[in-house]
């Protein structure tokens, strides 16, 4: 993702990531990590109030002036 | 003589005999102790736009699954190819194959890494299409040759300047 993400950011399209697992995301301007296992980027099924605050976090991170890694607090 | 002058393909081209047995036997860790990486410029930070129009982009190995092929979640060296179906396909529609992480949860609520009634809830406008590829790919070469080129394309003609990526 870390190819991907260099490549839209390169082309001018902004980007957030949003994942599980800090190492493979490297140097990237905005980063959400969410303190979830593997395939539940945006929480367990069905909880739709932690999907909804990961999402918010996600896109605020459009907002920041700098370079940004964050981590979600479930 | 080399069949290629890319000293990164010829790198992984050089890799690849030794680690593929390892592969084979799933023995991750020893395989991608010596996995070439390319050198990546750095990634300069740049402010989003206001109005965004937002691409979703995941590694989950989603598919239509009425239209278009699952990924190769069996082949050793991963799948390089990469899907693009409507961000309005009805879940059900929505297949995942991947190998390399365990899609039940996501199978029983997609929105775990598809998140899009959350982002439209949040307020979010998405673009067309979703484009997703299946995490495991080590052929990066042709990943990057081939694969990222087209994603770009994609997301562009899409309309979008910005993306939410979702790696799995």
């Amino acid at each position: 993702m870390r190819l991907v993400a260099g490549a839209l950011e390169e082309a001018g399209i902004a980007t957030v990531v949003v994942g599980t697992m800090r190492s493979t995301l490297g140097d990237l301007p905005r980063v959400l990590i969410t303190r979830h296992p593997r395939g539940l980027n945006f929480g367990p099924p069905g909880d739709e109030r932690e999907r909804a605050a990961i999402v918010r976090e996600a896109l605020e991170l459009f907002e920041v002036n700098e370079a940004t890694l964050r981590s979600h607090q479930a | 003589m080399p069949i290629t002058s890319d000293p990164y393909r010829r790198a992984w081209a050089a890799w690849l005999p030794e680690a593929l047995p390892l592969l084979e036997r799933e023995e991750y860790k020893a395989a991608l102790s010596a996995f070439p990486r390319p050198e990546l410029a750095a990634v300069p930070f740049r402010p989003a736009p206001q109005e965004r129009r937002v691409a979703l982009i995941t590694t989950a190995g989603a598919y239509d699954r009425e239209t278009q092929a699952p990924f190769d979640a069996g082949s050793t060296i991963g799948d390089l190819t990469h899907r693009v179906f409507p961000v309005e396909l009805p879940d059900e529609r929505v297949g995942l194959r991947h190998g390399h992480y365990d899609p039940a949860p996501a199978e029983a609520d997609l929105e775990v890494v598809l998140p899009r009634r959350a982002l439209r809830d949040a307020g979010a406008t998405l673009t067309a299409n979703v484009v997703s590829t299946m995490g495991y790919c080590l052929d990066w070469p042709s990943f990057i040759a081939q694969t990222i080129p087209q994603i770009v394309a994609q997301v562009r003609s899409d309309g979008a300047n910005s993306a939410l990526l979702v790696p799995v």
